[in-house]
């Protein structure tokens, strides 16, 4: 029994572990969007809010991971369990909330794209620029562009130009076709960028953080079954727990599904007209990942249930 | 299956190798695609791509050979895990970290020697695909127009790509017998102007050995020729002199009549054309001895100053078909320079492709902007093809056969052209061009030696350093990922190993689920790693980041190798079973 009220503390000190490794993780990448060596350097603390939102997720995913394969005993008593689905309810409803009041930094960032005296290679276009736009006004100086396959004479001279952040980060001067800075870090953008496999899952990840966010901030009932649905999802895929020899294997299957999820929420959000219209008379779109999560989670736990099962017949 | 640890251990690690080659072989064969690279591409395409595949996923295949080894192909109760010793457990596992350093080790070198050379060959050969097709088609173009001198040098670039292509051979043919039919002067060969020609270095006791020797044996023009040669890299030498002498009153002896005009008229223009030899106009000359080679092909002073002048005008100029052969080649693109970096005047260059051959080093589409600025533009100047010599970038080219075709650069504004307008200085050390490439990625086709050449020029090329610095700790840091990944998924591995028993078959049907994440672990942990080592060299500077990169790694290998130690042979459970 007692073991049984150690296991939500435990899962609250490996989330704390968690968010804080994936947050250090997530500041350092959105510090990086904005990195440049011209002008002072932002501090990681900025990017707080578009991150903290980030983390929830995969935070709640791996401490509940740690927490239950850390347990020494085969199966978790009633109460463990109980006690564990409201910690991680709790922990995902406070932390999306919290999360969702933080306020974006974009206009307290200090970014420059470009460097004094230096070639830049953004999208195939090389722009050089004398100075790096340091003041408020963005203004430019001495700038040469090339477009990419100019052909001879390629290079053009302009004497001053503006870099503006809005409506997108570009680079303009009079006479100058606008030159797009996105990704809006030139030099040092690959170094941030993300491998394949991993940047698959990275966005799938932050747009579900964003829907859990967004109904968060609106009133009503959504956000509470939505993070209901998802508490549902994680606590039923601890069922495939104990159900081979292989507990490892146990471990990656439960980290599979919890991959799936995010994929298949950004999947059927991204076609939600053609769901709504095919399936559910014209649905609003906040009802898909709803729908999504409990749908995975209902064949989850039919699927964790027989499996239980048959290993319990098979065991008589 | 039988045998100790670091025995399945090793099979386990090469079968999953090769099977992982085998699978990246089959996947590109599959789904290769000819409307980016040819089907005569198509065997090399697969197999490097395959290999560069295999390369990149090294990792995560590792961490799957141990998590089979030590999580499913452990050795069980029969041959004892149970039976065995903790020191003799504890001196498996060290054999097993001995072979994984061993692998890391191979696997830095692998990439560093092999990894660049598969991305270059990759863009290779989509571009020789490019240009392949563009040749064919523009050849079939000028057969349909009656050009049939321009189908087959175009077909002659298309078959420098493709050799033993059929239809391109085929075509060559076709053209080739309707420029005899029609009885179109073809390209004569000149044949030493084909074969690559060696630069005439003489010293002057070269010269003046030469010099003795063809009046030795009555070659009195040969002789007057190398002893002149001598006489000018001497500045004064009576044995020259002598020499210079001698053979000129030879050849007066021996000079035709007037009345045999043609014998005269060849006397007297290679007398000529050897004066504008030992004269420095060694353009001239060509074009004097190129002449004389048709008019006069038995004559063998024409063919050895022929070589000589060809050899004399290789360090002014170029010849435009020397040039035009980069087209056919891949090469280094995109190049992008200051090559005058001061506070208020800058030059930059911009070379589209640059390519190294036999004949030298030659570049195309070259662009150069001279501005202050503050003040704006005082030169801009184009060329469609260079070559360098020296520290210099030769700007003019000339034609094999017509001396009237030249190429120029040109100059977008009369009044800015400088005084020597045929050449620019390269201040760029040319060594380094290939690292100033604007291509991206092209750091992946540099290994990791000419990396840290390069690091340090960057910055005043024009170029942002940090990020090649960075690219080069990445490279350093990617052996310790392997081993640091490799302990900790083995220490996991062995903690939640299999229970005695047989292996589910879900384990064997999902299996690919084992592989996806385990390399999407494998690829989340490579990232983190990336992130923190950028963060920490933007931040803090390179030699402090090598510093705390080197201790980091340290503590997590430390880490690591601690969960190792602390692994037991007894699960969890029996522990507590153990205990109670």
């Amino acid at each position: 029994m007692r073991k049984s009220f150690l296991l939500p503390l435990k899962f609250l000190v490996f989330f704390i572990i968690s968010a804080a490794v994936f947050c250090l993780f997530s500041l350092i990448f959105h510090w990086g969007q904005n990195f440049s060596t011209a002008g002072e350097s932002n501090r990681l603390l900025i990017f707080l809010a578009p991150t903290a939102g980030n983390v929830v997720l995969p935070s709640v995913s791996s401490a509940l991971l740690f927490t239950v394969f850390d347990y020494r005993k085969k199966s978790i008593g009633l109460v463990g369990v109980l006690l564990l689905t409201v910690s991680v309810f709790a922990v995902l409803f406070f932390g999306f909330r919290l999360t969702a009041s933080l306020e974006d930094p974009d206009n307290s960032t200090n970014y420059h794209p470009f460097e004094n005296g230096k070639i830049h290679s953004v999208n195939g276009t090389l722009v050089y620029t004398e100075t790096a736009g340091m003041d408020s006004s963005g203004k430019i100086e001495g700038i040469v562009i090339r477009e990419p396959g100019a052909s001879l004479p390629g290079f053009r001279y302009y004497e001053a130009g503006r870099f503006l952040k809005s409506p997108e980060p570009h680079l303009t001067s009079e006479g100058m076709k606008p030159v797009s800075v996105i990704p809006q870090n030139p030099v040092y953008n690959h170094v941030f960028r993300a491998p394949d496999l991993f940047s698959g899952y990275m966005g799938d990840m932050s747009f579900s953080n964003l829907v859990f966010i967004e109904a968060s901030r609106e009133s009503g009932i959504n956000f509470v079954l939505l993070t209901a649905a998802i508490t549902a999802f994680l606590m039923v895929c601890l069922l495939f727990k104990g159900v081979t020899v292989w507990p490892l294997f146990e471990m990656i299957l439960i980290l599979f599904f919890h991959r799936i999820i995010f994929y298949l929420i950004r999947l059927f959000s991204s076609e939600a007209d053609f769901i709504s219209e095919s399936f559910f008379g014209g649905k609003t779109v906040a009802d898909i990942p709803f729908i999504t999560i409990s749908a995975l989670a209902v064949v989850l736990l039919l699927s964790g249930l027989l499996l239980r099962t048959s290993n319990r017949l098979r065991k008589k | 299956m039988r045998g100790s640890i670091p025995k399945r251990y090793l099979i386990i690690t090469f079968a999953l190798y090769i099977c992982t080659f085998i699978f990246f072989l089959i996947f590109n064969i599959i789904q290769f695609s000819p409307k980016t690279v040819d089907l005569y591409f198509k065997t090399a395409w697969v197999l490097n791509n395959s290999l560069l595949q295999f390369f990149e996923n090294l990792i995560p295949v590792q961490s799957l050979a141990v998590i089979l080894t030590f999580s499913v192909f452990y050795p069980e109760k029969k041959s004892g895990f149970g039976e065995i010793s903790s020191a003799l457990f504890t001196r498996l596992v060290t054999s097993v970290i001995a072979i994984t350093l061993c692998l890391a080790a191979l696997f830095f070198v692998g990439n560093e020697l092999f990894k660049p050379g598969f991305y270059s060959r990759l863009d290779s050969f989509e571009y020789q695909t490019k240009a392949s097709r563009t040749y064919l088609t523009q050849a079939e173009e000028a057969a349909g127009n009656g050009n049939y001198l321009e189908s087959q040098r175009l077909l002659e670039r298309y078959l420098a790509i493709k050799p033993d292509d059929p239809t391109g051979l085929e075509r060559y043919r076709n053209a080739s017998q309707r420029i005899t039919n029609q009885g179109s002067v073809a390209e004569s060969e000149n044949e030493a102007g084909r074969r690559p020609q060696q630069a005439s270095n003489l010293t002057y006791d070269d010269a003046l050995r030469l010099a003795r020797n063809y009046l030795e044996i009555e070659d009195y023009y040969s002789a007057y020729y190398y002893a002149q040669m001598a006489a000018s890299l001497s500045g004064s030498s009576e044995d020259a002199r002598s020499i210079t002498s001698k053979a000129w009153a030879a050849l007066l002896k021996s000079e035709p009549s007037k009345e045999d005009s043609q014998e005269f008229n060849l006397y007297a223009r290679k007398k000529h054309g050897t004066e504008l030899l030992l004269g420095s106009k060694p353009i001239d000359a060509y074009y004097l001895f190129n002449q004389l080679k048709i008019d006069y092909p038995e004559d063998p002073d024409v063919g050895k100053y022929l070589a000589e002048s060809i050899s004399a005008t290789r360090k002014l100029t170029y010849f435009i078909d020397e040039a035009e052969k980069i087209t056919s080649f891949p090469g280094t693109t995109g190049i992008c320079a200051l090559n005058i970096n001061e506070a208020d005047h800058k030059e930059l260059l911009f070379i589209g492709k640059m390519v190294s051959l036999a004949e030298g080093t030659f570049f195309q589409n070259i662009e150069v902007i001279d501005f202050s600025p503050y003040t704006g533009v005082n030169m801009q100047m184009t060329s469609r093809f260079g070559k360098l010599i020296g520290d210099h970038i030769v700007l003019n080219g000339i034609d094999r056969e017509n001396q009237s075709i030249r190429i120029y650069p040109e100059y977008q504004s009369s009044d800015a052209i400088p005084d020597i307008y045929n050449t620019l200085k390269l201040n760029v050390d040319p060594n380094f061009l290939k690292g100033l490439s604007s291509q991206n990625n092209f750091y992946k086709k540099l290994n990791i030696l000419e990396l840290i050449e390069f690091e340090p020029v960057m910055s005043g090329y024009g170029w942002a350093a940090k990020p090649l610095y960075i690219e080069i700790i990445f490279r350093i840091l990617k052996p310790f990922t392997f081993i640091i990944l490799t302990f900790l998924i083995l220490a996991f591995s062995w903690k939640y190993r299999r229970f005695s028993g047989k292996l589910p078959v879900s384990g064997l049907v999902l299996f690919p689920v084992v592989i996806y994440i385990t390399a999407l672990f494998s690829e989340a942990y490579g990232y983190a790693a990336q992130l923190l080592c950028s963060f920490i060299v933007l931040n803090y500077g390179k030699t402090t980041a090598l510093g705390l990169l080197l201790a980091s790694q340290s503590i997590l290998l430390f880490i690591t190798l601690f969960l190792i130690s602390s692994m037991n042979l007894k699960r969890p459970g029996e522990i507590e079973n153990a205990e109670n």
